[in-house]
């Protein structure tokens, strides 16, 4: 390890400027950069640069691995100074590996002789190697034949393995770091930190001005009958102001010259302004009333209807009560800001200006005494709007901690009983409700002691016009008593708008915090879309072609790996493998659920994902392990899939399913509720009916995933019965564990590790002596023999 | 309407209407004549008792097997129809609830004042699920003993009614 200062190296050599950043020649701090380019001789040419942060130690550093056709350099910066971990001549290396831990992988270069680390990289970064040793490969040292056995599994040297299905290198070409298709996500430009790409903005950098516009503009849609409510409040804001005048003329003028005629003046003013303000706030109350409901509406079904239209993963992310809070809590939140917090402030500024106005000109040294005690009141709720922000935010999150452990345990209620753990899960709730309790209880000791002393302080004001004022008058010093009246009454209604203002600040951060996670959901934007021309997918035969396909959940780990295989229209198709292998996962990119990582699917031809995602699940039909029934009458039930199916119809398929019998049976037939809370129906019966519900459809691709698992033998005869109806005819890919389910199959596919092991039918499986599947199956006779004795 | 191509069977047999002969006996128990065929103790099953209580309707032999469907008893000839009206009737027994005089809720049991067809009566109706709304405003009620009570529409009903549903709807 050799160290030199900055830009000694550079020296006599004068390379040529960095090439343009492209994949392999990643962006550098321009101190680093100018390092890198020092280091670099004449004549070397750049074939990739890494950026590190941490030394092949371990510890943290800024700094970059070279990689030239003469050298590999591994170097960091700290302080200014450079220091170069390890240098190794291009052609002495062997192969680049990469050893993984959980979290990082270690790159070495290994020589004939011995392996030289050059860095520490986190694991979603490690795919760039595949690529780096790609382009090194021609400069490196011929490989040596016994060089296979190398230390790690995941050797990723170079061309000669791309593509191959036996090894791993199932990342070839795919360097997933930037381009944020997964849930890594790019960074934020301006500081650098990652954010979630399916919110597609900084959250941090965000403009709280723009959180804001944002908000106004929820409002856009409503804005006639908002402008019609506002012109109404100040129209009733306008009439109360005047009453203090009406007073002043009563006490100054009216009761001293015994004056009858204004006497009944004032008093017929004072009841107009009585009678037209209650009118007015009737009416203004309706109206706000129907705009509030009509927002939270809109903002419900807006919220609900996106929700709809995101793709799996998004739930996959989240707990239920999370997204139910987001269109429940937060959508009334908003609408109460927009339809009245936000007036209200419009109100309040404008009466404090009005009756700023009024005061001055009745006596502008008492409306200064008055006003003194305004800016502190301004600058406590300025500091105090800050604290409160951090417990607002403490307080919600605790709110959807207890409600996410409620709709997680309860529909879990048999688990907890069957375990006994119904004391635990108090406890659990009770200490999720306690922090809650806690956390609002301190919002509210915050809130109790800032509002007694903005009390306090408007107090003053009072005393100061009374004590002034009052010396005023009775000194005669031009100011009546009825003006002092007056005085004091529109400080009275000073001093409302000015509370409401300090408050204002609550409720504007209320309502940002759930503006904040509202967008969060409505920025979110579906993984998985239809392309933009919007073709449909035309009626299909049912050609399904696995093309190359990989796969993975998490980018880094791929559950399916070059799976590729033809299924020809009406072919039954057996998924088999262990538990883990990728079934399900195929039926998940199948049906869309999620997009391939590499590869295509074409479905008769198309790609499916040049297709709409309806065009294609309309053609798709699904029977699970564990039927879903919604809440609704069998009939509803069946018809889910094309609702506008005739009770005959219904009864078809019904009949095809074999649940027409047990359906009739009941008093209610068709028109019995099921689903939560209805009808109690066998795992049986409502396979039966989820299989009508598919047979209705009439799809030319079918799923069944486990549809035979969870039923006792008698009923299984009647679903297998039903399938084989349903099968008929179709695409058909089924999973099940059970072989003896699967022996109509025409053909099998066994998947072990997220590879296609072996195709072929039943008795060609069976044949491969020490195949994968025969092995299963001989695993399945054995434990079906051990029940039998045993049971 | 679209045929589903794919189904192999079809095991319902639909009755003609004028084939369809049916005559009470003696037991109240139906007789239905089918082509020369003759079916005593005939037990007649609605398919949607509730959402089309006169279309697809089953005939069930006295073992309980399946005779055959009427696609619609409206269509049958006007003796037949009466019979088989009847019959369901008193199958399917349900009140025709005419006015609603008023309706207490309390720990989640309502407790109604009917004025019906049958005369006034007081029901305890316990679960939720048992206060249906179907298509067309119709409304059905089921109290603690299973018995039905059906509101043709609500929107018929006098404002009175109305009032005492309103909670409820």
């Amino acid at each position: 390890m050799s160290v030199s200062t900055a830009g000694s190296a550079a020296g006599p050599s004068d390379p040529a400027p960095l090439p343009v950043v492209g994949a392999l020649i990643e962006k550098l701090s321009p101190a680093l950069k100018a390092h890198a380019d020092g280091l670099r001789r004449r004549g070397e040419s750049l074939l990739a640069l890494l950026a590190t942060d941490m030394t092949p130690e371990g510890l943290f550093a800024e700094g970059f691995i070279l990689c030239t056709a003469q050298r590999v350099i591994s170097a960091s910066a700290s302080g200014g100074t450079l220091i170069v971990h390890a240098e190794v001549p291009t052609s002495t290396i062997v192969s680049i590996e990469r050893v993984e831990s959980h979290t990082a992988c270690r790159v070495e270069a290994h020589t004939r002789e011995k392996a030289v680390v050059l860095g520490l990289l986190p694991r979603p970064r490690c795919s760039v190697l595949a690529q780096v040793s790609e382009v090194l490969a021609p400069h490196m040292a011929p490989p040596v034949a016994d060089q296979t056995s190398a230390p790690s599994s995941s050797t990723a040297s170079g061309a000669a393995n791309k593509g191959s299905i036996g090894g791993s290198h199932w990342h070839d070409g795919g360097w997933h770091g930037e381009d944020g298709g997964h849930g890594l996500g790019g960074a934020c430009e301006k500081c650098g930190k990652p954010f979630p790409h399916r919110l597609g903005f900084c959250p941090d950098c965000m403009d709280k001005r723009t959180l804001y516009v944002r908000l106004l503009a929820l409002a856009r849609p409503y804005a006639t009958p908002m402008a019609g409510s506002l012109a109404l409040m100040l129209l009733i804001t306008a009439i109360e102001m005047t009453q203090p005048l009406l007073t002043r003329i009563l006490v100054d003028n009216v009761i001293p010259n015994a004056d009858y005629r204004l006497f009944a003046l004032v008093i017929g003013g004072i009841i107009a302004i009585y009678t037209f303000s209650s009118i007015f706030s009737g009416s203004r109350g309706y109206l706000m009333a129907w705009l509030g409901e009509r927002i939270v509406h809109d903002m419900r079904t807006q919220v609900y209807a996106h929700v709809q239209r995101l793709s799996v993963d998004f739930y996959d992310e989240r707990q239920t009560g999370w997204i139910m809070d987001r269109i429940s809590a937060d959508t009334s939140n908003l609408q109460n800001f927009l339809s009245e917090g936000f007036q209200d402030f419009i109100r309040d500024v404008m009466t404090i200006i009005v009756i700023l106005g009024i005061m001055c000109t009745m006596n502008w040294q008492l409306t200064l005494a008055t006003l003194a005690p305004a800016p502190i009141i301004f600058l406590l709720t300025m500091r105090f709007r800050r604290k409160v922000h951090r417990m607002y935010h403490s307080v919600w999150r605790k709110r959807s901690y207890m409600t996410s452990l409620l709709s997680s345990v309860i529909p879990g209620v048999r688990v907890v009983k069957a375990f006994a753990q119904e004391k635990l899960e108090s406890d659990r709730f009770e200490k999720r409700s306690r922090s809650f309790m806690d956390a609002s209880v301190r919002t509210a000791r915050t809130y109790s002691t800032f509002s007694p002393v903005i009390d306090f302080i408007t107090s003053l004001g009072f005393i100061l016009v009374w004590s002034w004022g009052g010396y005023l008058v009775i000194s005669g010093k031009g100011v009546t008593v009825g003006t002092l009246i007056a005085f004091i009454a529109y400080l009275w209604r000073f001093y409302g708008p000015v509370g409401n203002l300090s408050r204002f600040s609550q409720r504007l951060e209320r309502a940002s915090t759930s503006a904040q996670r509202v967008f969060d959901v409505l920025d979110t934007m579906p993984s998985v879309k239809d392309p933009e021309t919007g073709t449909q997918l035309p009626p299909i035969k049912g050609e399904v072609v696995f093309q190359n396909v990989t796969f993975g959940y998490n980018p880094d780990e791929p559950v399916l790996k070059d799976v590729s295989f033809t299924v020809t229209p009406g072919e039954m198709i057996g998924l088999v493998g262990p538990s883990g292998a990728g079934k399900s996962t195929i039926i998940n990119v199948l049906s869309r659920f999620y997009d391939v990582d590499q590869g295509s699917i074409l479905v008769d031809g198309h790609d499916i994902r040049d297709v709409t995602m309806g065009s294609l699940h309309q053609q798709i039909g699904v029977v699970l392990q564990e039927p879903f029934l919604f809440h609704g009458t069998i009939g509803e039930n069946i018809a889910y899939g094309c609702p506008t199916a005739t009770h005959e119809q219904i009864m078809v398929a019904a009949l095809a399913a074999n649940a027409h019998d047990f359906i009739m049976n009941l008093p209610d037939g068709y028109d019995t509720l099921v689903g939560e809370r209805g009808q109690r129906l066998s795992g049986g019966e409502r396979q039966r009916i989820s299989i009508a519900r598919a047979i209705l459809k009439n799809p030319r691709i079918l799923i069944l995933d486990e549809a035979t698992s969870s039923v006792d033998t008698e009923t299984e005869a009647a679903i297998q019965q039903a399938v084989e109806r349903l099968v008929h005819g179709r695409t058909t890919f089924a999973i099940a564990h059970r072989f003896s389910t699967l022996r109509h199959a025409d053909r099998l596919i066994v998947i072990d590790e997220g590879k296609v092991a072996e195709v072929g039918t039943h008795e060609e499986l069976l044949a491969k002596e020490d195949g994968l599947f025969k092995r299963l199956v001989d695993i399945q006779t054995k434990s079906a023999q051990i029940v039998a004795v045993g049971g | 309407m679209r045929k589903n191509p794919d189904i192999i069977q079809t095991e319902f047999r639909r009755l003609s209407p004028a084939s369809v002969k049916l005559h009470g006996d003696a037991f109240n128990h139906l007789v239905l004549e089918l082509d020369g065929v003759v079916y005593e103790r005939v037990k007649p099953v609605r398919s949607f008792p509730l959402t089309a209580a006169s279309t697809c309707v089953f005939l069930l032999d006295s073992e309980g097997n399946q005779i055959g469907m009427i696609p619609d008893i409206t269509e049958l000839p006007a003796d037949s129809r009466s019979v088989l009206e009847q019959r369901l009737e008193s199958l399917y027994f349900s009140t025709r609830v005419v006015a609603i005089a008023g309706v207490k809720s309390r720990h989640g049991v309502t407790t109604w004042n009917l004025r019906t067809t049958r005369g006034d009566t007081t029901i305890y109706v316990k679960d939720r699920n048992d206060i249906r709304t179907l298509p067309g405003k119709r409304m059905i009620l089921t109290d603690t003993n299973g018995m039905r009570y059906e509101i043709a529409n609500i929107d018929k009903l006098d404002d009175k009614s109305q009032g005492a549903l309103e909670a409820e709807t």
